[in-house]
């Protein structure tokens, strides 16, 4: 199970108690993790919280007095039973009216203006490197820093095929502030980046924002062999800086 | 097997005079590794490659033998390169690392074209006349562009960067981005664009008009940072040099 079947499952209460008790300690050493359980908990209470839509009382007068006109004027008997089709018939047009309105009305209402998490993974589905990279200016445009597109930010960085988007979004993030999801999504990331021009920006936007927390993820980056030395030499240099 | 034999004659045809042809006019071409290459636009509806030279050719002792690589890449196009066409998307590999030959490669303007190259032996990326989406992730190869309108998304370790727009389109972004060495841009006077400069450890030059609007509008975070609109702004563009300089000029 990855990551977010498991907080799924921990907020339904579906999962076992022994794995529970894992992701709760993980939950207290890790502030990415628990930032990424605090919004689906969000989204789950919000659609929770959504009243259920009731038909107009007026509409449902109307109709009741149709069926009565429709009753006085019937030539032949109405046997209770066809009385008791028809009301049946009724309620479920009315039934199936209001849940047309509940599907067409949004779940979460907030606006879609560009500023949103799911406008941003919106983006991050298109298929032209250059759109995802237009996609992230448009979202972090003159925003401030916002938690939920720092999480989308950061979803991009681990997730985009293109080191050109990853570069992108770390850019944005560096925009986003120095908080502290900021610098630990960052050096997350810095952990299992392959591509040096990302690396190399990462290292930069962690010792900008002078996150001494970064200083083991940089000596870890220079023991391993198998790293690009231009790295190593970056990391080395930021080593210094912080 | 017949399946795969049909779409091979269907996208590609025999090599003429060392030319090689893919019969696609939209959709996606990928290099990976191939050391020398210029990429320009053309009017045509195939895409035409063509080594400069006959470096790519085996020695003599190797004669009756089989080029091999480690990724089980086999020669299909008798140029010294792998070439697979899936759909609308065609990967490209260079069969020999060490290879010096240069291939020119003319597109048309539907195809959009991606270049990665990770090894020492990448050489400067020359790119002219090109309308249709490139993006480059390299490592050593320095890249040049010459009549060129975006969209773009450029990066390299090493290398400068160094372009000539003739037009700057507002489709998509412009992304510049080399950590050790310049960016040099021109653009029209008339271009429409909202550049971000950053550097860390280098200067920014220009002798375009920008602006930079309200100071609380820009978010810098260091004085090496610079965000400001030409001609009233437009397509995102934009240039990053981490350790040198950024040129941004007016043509």
């Amino acid at each position: 199970m990855n990551d977010d079947d498991i907080l799924i499952k921990y907020l339904l209460g579906e999962l076992a108690e022994q794995d529970a008790a894992d992701l709760e300690a993980r939950l207290r050493k890790d502030p990415v993790l628990q930032n990424e359980l605090d919004l689906l908990r969000a989204v789950w209470d919000k659609s929770q919280s959504i009243p259920l839509a009731q038909p107009d009382v007026k509409a449902t007068q109307r109709f009741e007095q149709w069926l009565a006109d429709q009753e006085a004027t019937t030539v032949a008997p109405a046997t209770k039973a066809l009385r008791m089709w028809r009301y049946a018939a009724a309620a479920s047009v009315i039934m199936l009216l209001g849940a047309f309105w509940i599907l067409q009305k949004p779940a979460i209402s907030e606006e879609s203006n560009g500023s949103t998490q799911t406008d941003l993974l919106h983006w991050a589905a298109e298929e032209s490197s250059t759109e995802r990279i237009k996609g992230i200016h448009a979202t972090v445009r003159e925003k401030e820093a916002d938690p939920e597109i720092v999480e989308a930010l950061l979803k991009v960085l681990r997730d985009d095929k293109s080191a050109n988007v990853r570069l992108t979004a770390v850019e944005a993030l560096q925009t986003m502030g120095s908080g502290d999801n900021v610098k630990q999504g960052l050096l997350k990331a810095l952990a299992t980046e392959k591509t040096p021009v990302v690396q190399i920006a990462i290292i930069n936007v962690l010792v900008g924002a002078d996150a001494k927390i970064a200083k083991e993820g940089f000596q870890n980056l220079i023991n391993k062999e198998e790293i690009d030395s231009t790295v190593k030499d970056e990391a080395q240099l930021g080593l210094m800086r912080l | 097997m017949k399946i795969y034999t049909l779409i091979l004659a269907t996208f590609i045809t025999v090599p003429l005079m060392g030319q090689f042809k893919i019969n696609q006019s939209s959709g996606k071409i990928s290099f990976y590794e191939v050391n020398a290459v210029s990429f320009e636009g053309h009017s045509g509806s195939e895409i035409l490659i063509s080594p400069e030279d006959d470096d790519f050719e085996k020695p003599e002792r190797a004669e009756g033998l089989k080029l091999i690589s480690p990724a089980g890449i086999v020669d299909n196009s008798g140029i010294g390169l792998s070439v697979v066409t899936e759909g609308s998307e065609t990967a490209v590999h260079q069969i020999s690392s060490r290879s010096d030959t240069r291939y020119t490669v003319k597109v048309p303007a539907g195809v959009s074209i991606y270049y990665e190259c990770t090894t020492h032996a990448g050489r400067t990326v020359m790119v002219q006349d090109l309308a249709s989406e490139l993006e480059i992730s390299a490592n050593f190869n320095s890249v040049e562009l010459e009549r060129v309108s975006g969209p773009l998304a450029i990066s390299t370790v090493h290398g400068s960067i160094e372009a000539d727009f003739t037009e700057i389109s507002q489709d998509n972004s412009i992304s510049l981005h080399s950590v050790h060495n310049h960016v040099d841009v021109s653009v029209p006077s008339d271009a429409k664009a909202s550049f971000r400069l950053n550097t860390s450890w280098g200067e920014m030059f220009t002798d375009l008009d920008l602006d930079y609007g309200q100071r609380d509008d820009l978010r810098q975070i260091s004085s090496k940072k610079i965000a400001g609109k030409f001609n009233g702004g437009g397509v995102d563009f934009s240039l990053t040099s981490t350790h040198d300089d950024i040129y941004l000029r007016k043509k």
